[in-house]
Formats: structure tokens, sequence, C-alpha cells
């Protein structure tokens, strides 16, 4: 036999594997139908009501939020039984599952910074029309990009590892403990985004919560913890999941 | 390299069900080895605990001495070949064969190719739109081209055609004597691939029936046909597996080694001899409980 190749890293075969499977098709289609819709309702809107007084792009997250979730259920769903079926192991899937959550997050991030950049450049362009925030954020202006992109990372990273969780959890313990595991979930976004989005408070009630938005290193520090205890219960299902025969 | 799987009184429980019960053998050496067992039987369950996708629930399975669960070193060892279809839905044949070339050590790309234009494989396809036949087709190339040392072919042959069938059994048996590793075959197929195997493993409801090299295994039974009554003196003392009546003649199935002291006897009551296929043991086997008994 000839000599045994070097090994893939795991990581990489699970890039590989995603993009085998279209993710990087649909990632695309997302974004341009995103801008495109974008654009439509700012031009239709621009030419109804005149000027424009608040942000288009600001709204992109509530769709990008539902797309990372849905990508985070489809990790555990479609790819765990291919990356065990090719020679890699629990914890190694978990640790390029991640690696991919990571560089999806990163990606989304930095296109949101880019539909932010577009749009304030174009904001600047026409007299009387103001790019005013719909949500609190971690930048004050959409032009600063550092922030746009650490907030959008973590934020995406957090859905992604949500979806993944409550699939996981699902196929790990069944449906019990799936029903368990949205629950928690609930609560765990409920608990950060009450104290980050003044709007989702107003949704909920007016009160005490909502002089108690977060600092940026509070934000910080609440998502990064939630995505790591997220993370954990992820690898420690994954470590402990059997991959169920499907008898022909 | 030369592979070595033991089972030690493996059981395998899903909830109330108990897909496998105590079963104990050890494999060993390049070969091919048939595993057969009617559906349900556990043969599934068996396959993904030797490549490590289940654990059992008591006993141990060991491949090379280690345990497969979480080996990263044997999880490139051991290819397992089942649905194509859940494995890689929405990708294109193509793209299935580019993973699994990445996953590999040993992939033959050039094989591989060969066995896409032989089995006529359409390479931009989605493997969900694949025909069944088509899809089994994909599995048999992944696993004969992954070239890995311990290769699990479960029921590959589902939906193929004749020609496709045997183009299959064709390539194994050449590209086993070019490179020979152990290769597991779960088959229901047995006629047709029954002559590749060196051993049998039959398994029924769960539990080992036996593990035999098939020579040894074809010398244990035979069948017997002549006259009611010369058949029924004949078989008297003899495990009979399975019996066949019409007329006066009758025809039985029995399980045990012709001896010459019998093969006496059969010529002194004008008997019949042959020896029984191996399909037909396996489904006298696995259709007698005395046998297991």
């Amino acid at each position: 036999m000839m000599p045994p190749k070097p090994p893939v890293h795991p990581a990489l075969l699970t890039l590989r594997v995603l993009v085998a499977t279209g993710k990087p098709k649909l990632f695309a289609l997302f974004w341009l139908a995103s801008a495109a819709i974008t654009a439509a309702a700012l031009v239709y809107d621009s030419v109804a009501l005149g000027p424009i007084r608040i942000s288009y792009w600001d709204n992109v997250f509530e769709a990008l939020n539902v797309y990372a979730f849905i990508v985070g259920v489809r990790l555990t769903y479609v790819h765990l039984g291919v990356l065990l079926n090719h020679g890699i192991t629990r914890k190694h899937a978990a640790l390029g599952t991640l690696l991919f959550c990571g560089a999806f997050a990163l990606a989304s991030a930095v296109l949101v910074g880019a539909g932010f950049a577009v749009e304030h450049a174009v904001y600047a362009s026409q007299s009387g029309w103001n790019e005013q925030l719909k949500d609190h954020h971690l930048f004050a202006q959409a032009n600063q990009i550092p922030a746009i992109v650490a907030e959008y990372s973590l934020l995406t990273l957090y859905s992604l590892l949500l979806g993944h969780f409550i699939a996981t959890t699902f196929y790990r313990f069944g449906k019990a403990a799936g029903v368990i595991a949205i629950v928690l979930a609930l609560n765990l976004a409920i608990g950060i985004e009450v104290r980050f989005y003044d709007n989702f408070v107003n949704l909920l009630r007016e009160g005490s919560l909502l002089n108690s938005l977060l600092t940026p290193w509070q934000f910080l520090l609440s998502y990064g913890l939630a995505v790591a205890f997220l993370y954990a219960l992820i690898h420690y299902m994954f470590r402990t999941s059997e991959i169920k025969p499907h008898t022909r | 390299m030369n592979m070595t799987v033991e089972w030690k009184a493996i059981t395998k429980q899903y909830r109330s069900q108990t897909a496998l019960r105590g079963v104990t053998a050890t494999l060993s050496g390049n070969k091919i080895i048939g595993l057969l067992g009617r559906n349900g039987s556990g043969k599934t369950s068996l396959l993904s605990m030797m490549k490590g996708l289940l654990r059992p629930t008591s006993g141990s399975i060991l491949v090379q001495g280690q345990t497969p669960y979480e080996n990263s070193e044997l999880a490139r060892q051991i290819c397992f070949v089942r649905d194509s279809r859940m494995a890689y839905g929405f990708a294109k044949t193509r793209d299935a064969l580019a993973i699994a070339a990445s996953a590999w050590p040993n992939w033959d790309a050039d094989y591989a190719s060969a066995l896409a234009d032989r089995f006529e494989l359409p390479l931009d396809t989605k493997v969900q739109h694949l025909s069944r036949g088509m899809e089994s087709a994909l599995g048999a190339i992944l696993g004969l081209a992954s070239r890995a040392p311990l290769t699990l072919l479960d029921e590959t042959y589902i939906g193929m055609d004749a020609h496709a069938r045997y183009l299959f059994y064709e390539e194994l048996l050449a590209d086993y004597i070019r490179f020979p590793r152990m290769l597991i075959l779960s088959t229901h197929l047995i006629e047709e691939v029954g002559k590749l195997f060196e051993e049998v493993v039959v398994i029924d409801r769960g539990t080992l029936l036996l593990h035999e090299p098939v020579e040894q295994l074809l010398m244990k039974a035979y069948s017997v046909t002549g006259t009611e009554y010369d058949v029924d003196r004949f078989t008297e003392d003899q495990l009979v597996l399975y019996t066949l009546g019409g007329g006066s003649l009758k025809s039985a199935s029995v399980f045990g080694e012709m001896t010459d002291h019998l093969r006496k006897l059969a010529d002194l009551y004008h008997l019949e001899v042959r020896s029984l296929p191996l399909q037909d043991l396996f489904v006298h086997l696995t259709s007698r409980q005395e046998v297991r008994a």
C-alpha cells in the first residue's frame, strides 16, 4: 500500500464537509438577499416618505439570528454522523464545529460591518437623512467598524451555539431533554438580552431593567460566558453521543 | 497490517430492546468475512460498535487491542460504509468522493475514479437524488477506494442491479487480492456473495449462532434425499434443520459432519447426499430454535 497521507486536521475536514454540502452558496445567497431587500426598502421608503431617519441595515441581525440558529441545528443533525464516519473523533468534531462557528460568526460580522459602512456613506450623501440605530449597541455610529465586528461576531456565535446546543440535546438525550434545553436556552437568551436591548425590555415591561444596560465589558463578559457555557455542554454531549444506526 | 477484532461478551441495549446478547468472538487476519443475519438481528449495531459509533452496554470490543470509541488512531483505519444518503444528502457525488479523499489515509483517487466510471456514477448529481442502486455504488466505491485496513460494508449491494452487483463482487475480490485487508460484509444475498467469504459469522436475534471458516462450515451440513422411510431412518439421531417431502420422496437438510460411517449408511439406504449451499444453511439455521439451543 501507499504510505499513509498525513491526517487532515479535523477542523479542516469539517470545513470541507460544510463547503461540499453547499454552505457557502447559502451564505452568499443570504447576504445578497439581505442587501437587496434592505436597498429596496430604503429606496421605496425614501420615495414614499421622504428623508430617512433610521438605519435599515440595523434590522439585518433579526434575519441573521434565525439563519445562524438554523445552521447551528444542522451542525448536529447533518454533520456529526458524517464527521464520525470519516475518521474524526467526537472530541475533534466538537473542536472543528466550534472553529467553523467562529469563522461563520466572524465572516457574518464583517459583512454586517461592510453593510453599515455602505449605509453610512449613502446616508451621508443625502441631506436630511439620519442613521439612527434601533437597538442598543456597542457602537454609537455606523462607521465604528471594529466595535460592529466585535458585537456581531459574539452575537452570531451565540445564536449558532444556541441552535447547536438545542439540537445536540435533542440528539443526545431525546425529546424531553430537548424541550428542557429550549427552556434553558430561552432563559439564557432573555437573561442576557434583557439587559442588552432596551427595546426588548420595553416589549416585556418598562421598569428597573431598563436601567441595567450593559457596558461593553459587561456585554463581552456576559456573552463570552454564555458562549463558553453552551460550548462546554455541547462538548460534553458530543463526547458521549452515540450515532444511531439506520438499518436499510 | 494484520487486523484483529475481538468481541468480548458484547451486549447492546436500546431502552427496552436488546440488539445484541453476549456476543463473543475473535476475528483475525486479512480476509473477507461474511456477517450474516436476518433483518434486526443486530448486524448494523455490531458494525457500528466496531467503528466506534456506538458503545456496548456491557462487554467490550477491541480492534488491534484498543477500544474504537473515541480512538483517533483507529478512527482513520476503520471505514464503515452505510447509508450514503444519510451521510452525504446535500453533497454532490463528486464532493462525497472529495470528502472521503480527505479522510482516508490510503485513499486511491485513481481507483475511485475508475470505479465511478465502471459503475457509471453521475458525479454532478446530489447524493440524495441518486437512485438506490447508484447510492449503493457510491458506498461500494467509498469502501473499496478507502483501502482502510478494516473495511465494514453494511449491505452495500442494496438496490444494485445484477450487473452492478457482480461488478462490485469482482472489484471487491480483485482489490482484496491486490491489497489484502479485513473486509466484513453484512449481507442477505449469500448465494451471490458467499463464494467470496473465507469466514462467516451468523447472528440471530442478537446472539452469535456460529463463527466458522466457510469450508469447515460447509462440511458440517448436507442434504439427503430418498424414500421417506429411509430418510427418517438415516436422520433419526441427527440434527435435522429442514425437511421437504413430496409423494414417497423426502429430502432432509442435516447439520453435522458427514462421517465415513454415515456415508456408508447413506449408501446402504440408497440416499443421495449433497452438500448444502451456504444460503440454505443460513436460512435453516436462522429459522431453527433447536440449533440455537
